[in-house]
C-alpha cells in the first residue's frame, strides 16, 4: 500500500503577511475599477500627499535658511511646537482614523475569520497593510523632509530626527488601529456606538482647535507676548507623555540626553508592542463573545407618522426626522456648531463678533450630511422607487425637516451666545446678534437648497449605520472632496448677501440690517431652486442613483 | 409550453418585438440588457396569465433577478416592451408601480423604524391616506403573526419575520400583482408556512403572484405557471404540468438548463489519506517501525 500523503505545511507567518499587504493593493485596484469618481478621489489623494511631501519640504529649507543658526529662545519656540503640537497632531490622527476613516470594512479582522490565520500573524497582517497606505507612506516622506528642520542642531539631531520621523508613523498608526479594536469592543450595542461616535467626534474637534485655544489663553495682555516658562513646562510634561516621546528625541540628542533618548525610543517600541497585543487580545475576544445582545426598546405608536401631513411627502419628513434621531454618523453634524460657539468663546479675547461669526455658517456645516443624504438611506431608498414617489415629493419631505430643525436651532444658537457674549444688554448687541441669526438663518436655507440637490449628482460612500467606525472602501478620498463642491455653491449662491454686505460696508454701514431682508429673499429663492432641481434630477436619475446604492452597500460588506 | 433557445438576430436598436398581450398580467416581448460585456437577459419573452401563480427558475446568473427589476420598473432594459395588465411599464411607470407590489430585499428597508412605522410609511409613500393604512398595517401583522413584535424596530428581527413583513409592504395598497424576489430564501419552515398560506389566499381573490425561486419543490407544490430561465431567455414557460412534461420538475429543469456536469475526481480533497482509498474507509495510521507491527 501506498505510504500516506502527508498534511501541507502551515504556510509561512511572513507570506500571510505579505498575501495581506497585497490584497489590500488588490482590493484599492478593485475600487477603481467600479467607478470614475474613485480613479478622481484616489489621484486627487495621490496628488495631495505628492503636494504636503513637497510643501512640507520646501518648508523645512525655507525654515532653515531663513532662521539658522538657531538661538536658544527659537530652540525652546521649536521645541514647544513640536512636542505639544505633535502629541495633538497624533491624537487628532488617532480620532480621524476613529471617526471619519475608520476600520476597513473590506480589511476587518473579521473578514479573515474563516481561514484559520493565528490572531498574531493577522493583526501583523493587518498593521502591515495599513503602514503601505498613502496616509502612512506621505505622513513619513513628510516626516522625513522636515526632519532637515533639526540640522542646524547638529549631525546627532538630524539623526534623530530621522528616527523620529519612522518611530512617530509606527506609534500614531498602532495606536490608531489599538483605538479601532478597542472601540469595536467597548461599543457592543448601537447605543454604545452612538455614545461612543459622538464624545469621539466631540473630542476630535476640541483637539483640533486646541493649538488655537492654547496659544489664545497664553498671551499677554497686549495679545502677542507668550508665557514661555509655561509653555515649558507643559512641553517637559507632555515630552514624557505617550504622543511627545518621539517629537523629543532630536532634542534630547541636541542636549546630549542620550539616557532620555534611549528610554523614550524603549518606551515607544513598548508601546507600540502594548497596542499590537491590545489588537490581537480584541480580536480573540470578539470570537468568543458572539453577537452582542441589542436593547429591545419600543415605541407604541406610529410616532412622527401621525403628526405629518397625510400625503407622501409627509411620510417621507417623519422617515427622515425618525431616522436623523438614530443615526449616529449624522447627530454629530448637530452638536458641531454649538461646539464651535463654544470654542470661540474661549479664542475670542472679548470680541462678540467672532462669537457671532459662527451663526454666518453654521448652516453650512449642518448640511454636510444632508449633501450625501440619499447615501445615509443607503438601499433602503429603492422603497421610494419601487411605491413611484415623485422626486419633488421626496425633496420637500426632506426640507421640511432641516427647516424645523434650523428654526429651533438658531433660535436657541442666538440665545446661547447672547448669552456667552452679553450682547443682550444693550441695543447695539441686540440688533448685532440678530442680524447676524437672521443672515446665518438665510445662508442656511441657502446651503440646504444645494444639498437637496447635490444629494443627487455627486454621492459617495458612508459607512453602514451597524458600524459606523467602518470605512467603506473609497470613501475616504471621495469625502474629503465631495462636500466642497455643495460648500463652494452655497458660498457663491449667497453671492447677493455678500455682494450687499460689502456694499453697505463701503457706504452706509449704518443700515446693515437690511441684511436680514436680503439674506432671507436669497435664502429662500435658492431654497426653492435647489429642492426643485434636486426634485427633477432624481426623478431622471433615480433608478441611477438607486444602482450607485447598490454599488456602495458591496463596499460596506 | 417548451420554447426553443434563440439568438438575438438584429442589435437592440433595430430590433421590434412583437406585441404584448394586452389580456395578461404580464407581458413581456423582446426584453434584453447587457452589463458591459454580458449579456444578462436575451430577447426575452414571456406571458403571465392574471390570477396565475407564476415561479419563475433558473441557474444562478440566468437572468430572473434582472427580468424581475425590468419588469417592475426598477431597471430600465435595452431594448423590448413589458406591460403590466396592458399598460407599457416604461410609458408611465410610475402609474404601474401603483398597480404592482414589489418585495423589497431585507436590506432595501428602513430596519430602524418599527414594523408597524415601516408599513404606514409603505402605504402613505403611496398616497394612501393615513387612517386606512393604519387599519391594513393592524390586519397584516395580525395575518402575518408580527402583532408582538410591531412595535419593536424591524433590525431586531429574525429573517423569517423581516421578510414577512417586507411582504406587507408590499400587500399594504392591495395590488394586483404580487412579484417577489427568492422570498423563501434564508427563512424557517414556520414563517415560510405562514407565507404561503397568505399567498395562497391573495391568488384565490384573483391576484397574480410571481416568484423567482431554486426551490423546485417548492415551486411544483405552490405554482399554477413556471417558466425555466437560462441564459437571460426562456428555456419552457407554461403550466406546471406542461413544462414538467410528465417527468419530475427537478430532472426536467437539470435537462433544460443543461444537466448535471460528471463529478471531478479531486485527488487533494481525501484530507491527507491514500487516493485509492474509498471515502468511508479509517484514516491512515502513522507508520510504525519495522519491528513493531501493521504495515500501513
Amino acid at each position: 500500500m501506498s505510504a500516506p500523503t502527508s498534511q501541507p505545511a502551515a504556510p509561512k507567518r511572513s507570506g500571510t503577511i505579505a498575501t495581506m499587504v497585497r490584497l489590500r493593493w488588490s482590493l484599492t485596484m478593485a475600487a477603481l475599477h467600479k467607478s470614475v469618481w474613485q480613479v478622481v478621489g484616489y489621484v486627487l489623494a495621490a496628488v495631495m500627499a505628492v503636494g504636503i511631501f513637497i510643501g512640507v519640504a520646501a518648508a523645512a529649507i525655507s525654515f532653515v535658511y531663513a532662521t539658522a543658526p538657531y538661538d536658544s529662545g527659537f530652540i525652546d519656540g521649536l521645541h514647544a511646537t513640536m512636542v505639544i503640537g505633535g502629541s495633538i497632531g497624533i491624537l487628532f490622527t488617532m480620532l480621524m482614523q476613529l471617526l471619519l476613516i475608520g476600520e476597513s470594512s473590506t480589511m476587518s479582522a473579521q473578514k479573515f475569520s474563516l481561514f484559520g490565520i493565528p490572531d498574531r500573524t493577522l493583526v501583523a497582517g493587518l498593521y502591515a497593510a495599513a503602514f503601505t497606505g498613502i496616509p502612512a507612506i506621505c505622513a513619513l516622506l513628510s516626516l522625513f523632509a522636515w526632519s532637515y528642520v533639526y540640522s542646524p542642531m547638529g549631525v546627532a539631531a538630524l539623526l534623530a530626527g530621522i528616527l523620529s520621523a519612522i518611530l512617530t508613523v509606527a506609534l500614531a498608526m498602532c495606536f490608531s488601529k489599538a483605538v479601532l479594536s478597542l472601540a469595536g469592543q467597548i461599543t457592543r450595542t448601537n447605543s454604545g456606538k452612538n455614545a461612543l461616535y459622538l464624545i469621539a467626534m466631540v473630542v476630535l474637534i476640541v483637539s483640533a482647535q486646541l493649538p488655537s485655544i492654547i496659544m489664545n489663553t497664553s498671551t499677554g495682555d497686549d495679545g502677542y507676548t507668550y508665557n514661555m516658562g509655561a509653555l515649558m513646562r507643559g512641553t517637559t510634561i507632555a515630552g514624557w507623555l505617550p504622543f511627545g516621546w518621539t517629537f523629543e528625541l532630536p532634542f534630547d540628542a541636541y542636549f546630549g540626553n542620550f539616557g532620555a533618548l534611549l528610554t523614550r525610543v524603549a518606551l515607544t517600541i513598548a508601546f507600540c508592542a502594548l497596542c499590537y497585543a491590545c489588537s490581537v487580545w480584541c480580536i480573540a475576544r470578539e470570537r468568543l463573545q458572539g453577537e452582542p445582545q441589542q436593547s429591545t426598546k419600543s415605541e407604541k405608536t406610529i410616532g412622527m407618522f401621525a403628526r405629518v401631513p397625510d400625503n407622501a411627502a409627509g411620510a417621507i419628513s417623519a422617515r427622515t426626522w425618525t431616522f436623523l434621531r438614530r443615526d449616529p454618523r449624522q447627530a454629530i453634524s448637530f452638536i458641531l456648531p454649538v461646539l464651535f460657539i463654544v470654542i470661540f468663546q474661549l479664542e475670542s479675547h472679548g470680541e462678540p463678533m467672532v462669537v457671532w461669526q459662527c451663526l454666518l455658517w453654521m448652516g453650512i456645516m449642518l448640511l454636510i450630511g444632508e449633501s450625501n443624504g440619499l447615501a445615509y438611506d443607503g438601499r433602503a431608498y429603492a422603497m421610494e422607487q419601487i411605491a413611484g414617489v415623485r422626486g419633488k415629493d421626496d425633496r420637500w419631505g426632506r426640507t421640511r425637516v432641516y427647516l424645523m430643525i434650523f428654526v429651533v436651532y438658531y433660535l436657541l444658537s442666538a440665545a446661547l451666545t447672547f448669552a456667552l457674549t452679553g450682547d443682550w444688554r444693550t441695543e447695539s448687541g441686540i440688533l448685532q446678534g440678530t442680524v447676524c441669526s437672521v443672515v446665518g438663518f438665510g445662508v442656511s436655507l441657502i446651503a440646504l437648497g444645494c444639498a437637496e440637490f447635490y444629494s443627487t449628482i455627486l454621492l459617495y460612500p458612508v459607512p453602514s449605520i451597524e458600524k459606523p467606525f467602518s470605512s467603506p472602501q473609497g470613501r475616504a478620498m471621495a469625502q474629503g472632496f465631495f462636500p466642497f463642491a455643495y460648500m463652494l455653491s452655497s458660498v457663491l449662491l449667497a453671492a447677493p448677501t455678500w455682494i450687499a454686505a460689502i456694499i453697505l460696508a463701503f457706504t452706509n454701514w449704518g443700515l446693515y440690517w437690511l441684511l436680514m431682508p436680503i439674506a432671507l429673499a436669497n435664502g429662500i429663492g435658492m431654497l426653492w431652486l435647489g429642492v426643485w432641481l434636486g426634485g427633477k434630477m432624481l426623478d431622471a436619475r433615480g433608478l441611477k442613483i438607486l444602482q450607485t446604492l447598490d454599488d456602495f452597500a458591496s463596499l460596506q460588506k | 409550453m417548451t420554447q426553443p433557445l434563440h439568438q438575438p438576430s438584429v442589435p437592440p436598436a433595430a430590433y421590434q418585438p412583437a406585441a404584448v398581450n394586452p389580456t395578461m398580467a404580464v407581458s413581456i416581448r423582446g426584453l434584453f440588457k447587457r452589463y458591459d460585456q454580458k449579456i444578462a437577459v436575451n430577447g426575452l419573452s414571456l406571458d403571465i396569465p392574471v390570477g396565475s401563480f407564476y415561479g419563475l427558475v433558473g441557474p444562478n446568473g440566468a437572468g430572473k433577478t434582472t427580468t424581475i427589476n425590468m419588469m417592475t420598473g426598477m431597471l430600465k432594459p435595452d431594448a423590448g416592451v413589458v406591460a403590466i395588465l396592458g399598460l407599457n411599464v416604461w410609458q408611465d411607470v410610475n402609474a404601474v408601480k401603483r398597480l404592482i407590489g414589489l418585495m423589497p430585499q431585507p436590506d432595501q428597508i428602513f430596519s430602524s423604524l418599527t414594523g408597524r412605522q415601516l408599513l404606514v410609511y409603505s402605504g402613505m409613500l403611496r398616497g394612501m391616506p393615513r387612517a386606512e393604512v393604519e387599519s391594513r398595517a393592524k390586519d397584516l401583522l395580525q395575518a402575518f403573526d408580527l402583532v408582538e413584535a410591531a412595535d419593536k424596530a424591524v433590525s431586531e428581527y429574525s429573517s423569517g419575520m423581516t421578510k414577512k413583513i417586507c411582504l406587507a409592504t408590499a400587500m399594504i395598497h392591495s395590488p394586483r400583482i404580487l412579484v417577489l424576489d427568492e422570498p423563501f430564501e434564508a427563512v424557517d419552515p414556520v414563517s415560510s408556512a405562514n407565507i404561503k398560506d397568505i399567498l395562497s389566499e391573495y391568488v384565490s381573490t384573483g391576484g397574480t403572484v410571481i416568484i423567482s425561486s431554486h426551490v423546485m419543490s417548492m415551486v411544483q407544490r405552490m405554482c399554477t405557471h413556471v417558466a425555466v430561465i437560462n441564459h437571460g431567455q426562456v428555456a419552457a414557460a407554461g403550466t406546471v404540468e406542461q413544462v414538467a412534461a410528465g417527468e419530475d420538475l427537478d430532472e426536467r429543469f437539470l435537462q433544460l438548463v443543461g444537466g448535471r456536469h460528471g463529478a471531478m475526481h479531486l485527488d487533494w480533497l481525501n484530507g491527507g489519506t491514500s487516493p485509492q482509498q474509498p471515502a468511508d474507509a479509517q484514516p491512515a495510521q502513522p507508520p510504525r517501525t519495522p519491528q513493531g507491527g501493521a504495515q500501513a
